[in-house]
């Protein structure tokens, strides 16, 4: 059961969403309901570290179905396909990361997905350029790519560049029309595990800083009770 | 103790200046003083490691524009026996079983009867418990990761065995194999959980410890059981300053022969984890007089060993931090890549990351800044080398068989490693000074053995000597004309010094004095000057 919350801003200082945006625009911002999910997923994992992989790979796919049992008008499908890759060199002291996401959404006639379900690009985890749900849509693909370096024990540095955009068909699933970003960072680890970071991302819509406190590619745990799907 | 320091000045300013004593050269520690009331202390890892990082303590040779020489030796330039260090495998060869089984054998916990599990540590990295065999031993068990089954209890096992050979005081250490049942939980016995509370502990967090270590294929566990330290505990020792509260402890640490040496006996084993944390004192009473003997302890990262994973590829090759390289890689983007990082390690689960092709015994660093590790000269160094080069192969393929690798790679690899890490000492360290030792006089000539044509590294002779009359009282030299032979000359009085020397080391020097006692000269005093 997911149970969502949406309605009318509170902050005087702005103007609440559902003012700007029609429910054309954004669907599901007039009427709120909750959601039945379900899905499945399949994950082959072969990374050296999980929690700071330096080596090997991780391939997920998973599929989840929302139902909106209480206005009807909100039912979809939702595809996530993650492809990490991870090229250890130097006994695994440079490391070459590469993440591949897409994030497919597929609804029947008269249903929507609604505004705040849809896939969104920009912001600290995928176009680091660009500010956090910069680009909106029902599909999404965003590609990354790092190079890590160690410049001492509980110090990495990073080189990083990402791709990706928002359509509306899947059959523009395709490596054209990518917004691009690209950067640089560092990654503060103990015990090999990265536990904050520090992006700078640069785009053609200006820079972004980020100090975050997770890794760039950190997954939720799968397929346990007490947490949320990966996505 | 003001009447012992009024004494000890008394002493002195009636004793006349002299280079040798008649009780020279001195082979054991004074005898040590009541020191039963000294109380436990504790070190902070993460205080130690800044502490050492950014400011490193104590009294460094680099600050000096003249380099303090090591203190707490005789005038053969060897550690008194004693507390930190006795003489063992180089002085008086041990033979393989003494090797294997290096600081005991007698005591290993009781196969008979069950094991009282009294107290355990089941969170952190390294999962452990406390136990008493049903003798009533007690001892400390520690297992191997789930990745790497036999990797850190070999390390232990063979490390401890080591340095015992090379003299050092390490507690007794068991590799053993036992099953689930063979665990009984004492009574009171409590574990933290993961917010530090302390709470009861149950069988299930028994059971919950050893889902996370390594099983034999048989179902039973291997692990180390470290026989606990008889006297009571007092803590780590530092490896710099001195125990103010230990009346014998009168050597700065970071001066001391046998710590300054223990660089290159760490690097030859790859214990970069040798800082105070792993050190333990403890007041032991024979005779019923309380005094400090210091163990070295917790050898489980070493030989590729991290303890819990293999050991980073940068375990020896540099600091955890240093400002240089760290500068040097934020500004190259990685591109200049040290040597270390070109290593290649063998997928031997059971050894983890150690080799010896890009080992260089000069550069080896621990994880952070030793103070005395830094302050070691060359006469240093060849102390500790003379003892490693002391150990032959099939001598070291004895202790390695002993920790019973399933893996035949395994044991194959750490002889190997071992073997060329040795070697690479030797030709390191035997080139910084003459690589001279064992003097003594033998049918009235100054006998010596090259200790590197010894070790098949090539002599560095040939040599040549001048005998010099020594002055005791002042300690000036005056040469003795013609006395250009090993042959002890006759002339030149009670004290004579010979100057060894070779054309193919400039400056490097070995002063060898010997004294006539009666009709037969001794050797009583060896300098070196490189």
């Amino acid at each position: 059961m997911l149970a969502v919350n949406v309605g009318p801003g509170r902050d005087s200082r702005f103007v609440s969403a559902e003012a700007v945006f029609t429910p054309a625009q954004a669907p599901g911002i007039d009427r709120q309901t909750d959601f039945f999910r379900y899905g499945a997923f399949g994950q082959f994992d072969w990374r050296d570290d999980p929690f700071g992989p330096r080596h090997g790979g991780s391939y997920v796919i998973q599929y989840t179905r929302f139902e909106d049992p209480r206005l009807g008008l909100h039912d979809f499908n939702r595809i996530d396909v993650d492809l990490q890759q991870y090229i250890g060199f130097f006994n695994r002291t440079r490391v070459i990361a590469l993440r591949a996401h897409t994030r497919l959404t597929d609804t029947r006639e008269g249903q929507m997905v609604p505004f705040y379900l849809q896939p969104v690009v920009g912001g600290s985890d995928d176009l680091r350029g660009f500010r956090p749900f910069r680009f909106s849509g029902n599909n999404s693909l965003v590609l990354n790519g790092e190079y890590r370096w160690a410049i001492f024990s509980g110090l990495d540095g990073a080189l990083f560049m990402d791709g990706g955009k928002v359509f509306s068909r899947r059959g523009e699933l395709n490596f054209r029309n990518l917004e691009g970003s690209a950067g640089f960072g560092l990654r503060f680890n103990a015990r090999n595990r990265t536990f904050m970071r520090l992006d700078v991302g640069f785009s053609h819509e200006g820079f972004e800083v980020w100090f975050k406190f997770n890794d760039i590619f950190q997954q939720r745990p799968l397929g346990t009770a007490d947490s949320q799907p990966i996505w | 103790m003001r009447h012992v320091a009024v004494l000890f000045f008394l002493s002195f300013s009636t004793l006349p200046a002299q280079k040798f004593y008649p009780d020279d050269p001195v082979e054991f520690e004074l005898k040590p003083l009541p020191s039963a009331d000294i109380e436990r202390r504790r070190l902070s890892d993460y205080y130690d490691l800044i502490r050492h990082t950014i400011d490193t303590p104590g009294d460094l040779n680099r600050a000096h524009p003249k380099p303090v020489l090591a203190q707490g030796v005789n005038t053969l330039g060897e550690p008194l026996q004693g507390a930190w260090w006795v003489k063992r495998h180089y002085y008086k060869r041990m033979s393989l079983d003494q090797l294997v089984d290096g600081p005991g054998s007698d005591h290993a916990p009781s196969m008979q009867g069950r094991w009282t599990v009294i107290a355990a540590k089941t969170e952190g990295i390294t999962p452990g418990f406390v136990m008493q065999d049903a003798r009533g031993e007690l001892y400390f068990v520690k297992f191997d990761p789930l990745t790497n089954p036999e990797m850190a209890t070999g390390a232990d096992h063979l490390s401890i065995r080591l340095l015992h050979a090379l003299g050092y005081h390490v507690p007794e250490n068991y590799l053993v194999e036992f099953s689930e049942d063979m665990l009984v939980l004492g009574k009171d016995v409590t574990v933290a959980d993961r917010l530090g509370r302390r709470r009861a502990m149950t069988q299930r967090d028994l059971a919950e410890m050893l889902l996370k270590v390594a099983k034999n294929r048989d179902g039973r566990y291997r692990a180390t059981a470290s026989l606990a330290i008889r006297g009571k505990g007092i803590g780590p020792y530092r490896y710099y300053g001195r125990r103010r509260d230990d009346p014998n402890d009168f050597v700065p640490h970071e001066h001391r022969r046998d710590l300054r040496g223990l660089a290159v006996v760490s690097a030859w084993i790859g214990h970069d984890d040798c800082r105070a944390i792993n050190t333990y004192d403890a007041v032991i009473e024979p005779n019923g007089a309380g005094h400090v003997r210091h163990y070295i302890l917790d050898l489980g990262s070493t030989l590729g060993s991290g303890t819990q994973r293999p050991n980073s590829a940068r375990s020896g090759g540099e600091y955890l931090f240093a400002w240089k390289p760290s500068a040097l890689q934020l500004v190259t983007l990685g591109l200049a890549v040290p040597s270390w990082a070109r290593a290649r390690f063998p997928e031997i689960p059971s050894v983890g990351r150690f080799e010896y092709e890009k080992f260089d015994p000069g550069k080896w660093v621990p994880e952070y800044p030793n103070p005395a590790f830094l302050n070691r000269l060359p006469d240093d160094e060849f102390w500790a080398a003379k003892q490693i080069l002391a150990l032959r192969d099939d001598e070291i393929r004895a202790i390695v068989q002993s920790a019973r690798y399933s893996d035949a790679r395994a044991e194959a690899w750490l002889v190997e490693c071992l073997v060329q890490r040795r070697d690479k000492i030797g030709r390191a360290y035997f080139k910084k000074v003459l690589p001279l030792d064992r003097f003594e006089i033998r049918e009235g000539k100054l006998a010596f053995e090259d200790l590197s044509e010894k070790a098949g590294l090539g002599a560095a002779g040939p040599y040549a000597v001048q005998w010099l009359q020594l002055d005791n009282a002042t300690a000036s030299t005056i040469p003795i004309e013609g006395a250009t032979s090993f042959a002890v000359p006759a002339r030149g009085g009670a004290y004579k010094v010979a100057r060894i020397s070779s054309s193919r080391r400039a400056n490097q020097v070995v002063d060898v004095s010997v004294r006539r006692e009666g009709g037969s000269p001794t050797v009583v005093g060896i300098e070196r000057r490189w």
